[in-house]
């Protein structure tokens, strides 16, 4: 899963769907201004990694984020007491990126 | 109902299907994941109502059973009754359990009006604390304990 983010355009395709869930192949290789094939490698990298699941409807494949196993890692990693230093940083980096 | 705005989670756990039947249509264990809600007891059938009743017996969620077909299918009708009167119109939720040797895939489809209103909004949060609550008290047979960012920015 780590592998997952760690590439931009994978992080990149799962902003996209976190704007606007269930989409296709077509529309997200060319929000991203790239070919199909390269989307659908990539895709196929977060479907293995359970962050993208995809539903058939008719003829299309919708492709739809699946935030389950990052609340997993929020779980395990961040939990509640690092939970208020998170966002404090989170804060911070908003706040100095917007500078 | 036309729901043209779909949100699709699925989530693998070590369980049966039949652990995972009851503890999606048992009171006592969905208080233990679902925002402390306790679904109304006794058995269910479609038409039965389905509320989420907190500890003070006001209704999180209410609606009602479209499809059941244990342990496999559950669908309902969701009602955001945490709005008031000014809620959502109803959505639809549908749960499907897959069996995969030791653990099975549960699968959880919501189906709104429209992708703008605070149900979809709320929801597309909660799903993934639910479900991992879920998980967790399937597996360890102890509820997931998880404070939301805001209350634990304020301890």
């Amino acid at each position: 899963m780590f592998k997952a983010l760690a590439d931009p355009t994978r992080r990149h395709l799962l902003d996209s769907l976190f704007r606007r869930d269930g989409q296709t192949l077509g529309e997200l290789s060319a929000e991203l201004d790239m070919t199909r094939f390269g989307a659908m490698k990539h895709l196929r990298v977060l479907e293995d990694a359970g962050l993208v699941v995809t539903r058939r409807r008719g003829r299309e494949k919708l492709h739809y984020l699946n935030a389950v196993p990052i609340q997993h890692i929020y779980d395990r990693w961040v939990g509640k007491y690092a939970a208020r230093w998170t966002r404090a940083l989170t804060g911070l980096k908003q706040t100095l990126e917007d500078e | 109902m036309n729901l043209p705005f779909r949100q699709v989670y699925e989530v693998y756990i070590r369980t049966t299907p039949e652990k995972l039947w009851q503890a999606l249509t048992d009171g006592a264990l969905t208080k233990q994941y679902f925002f402390g809600g306790t679904l109304n007891g006794g058995p269910l059938a479609a038409g039965s109502p389905m509320t989420y009743l907190d500890g003070e017996g006001n209704a999180l969620t209410g609606g009602e059973v479209l499809e059941i077909e244990a342990p496999r299918r559950l669908v309902q009708t969701w009602r955001a009754t945490w709005q008031g009167d000014e809620r959502d119109p109803d959505s639809r939720v549908t749960y499907e359990i897959t069996p995969l040797g030791a653990s099975c895939k549960l699968s959880v489809t919501h189906e709104h009006v429209s992708a703008e209103g605070e149900t979809a909004k709320g929801t597309a949060g909660g799903w993934p604390i639910v479900l991992s609550g879920l998980k967790t008290l399937l597996e360890t047979g102890t509820p997931l304990e998880i404070a939301m960012p805001e209350e634990a920015a304020t301890t």
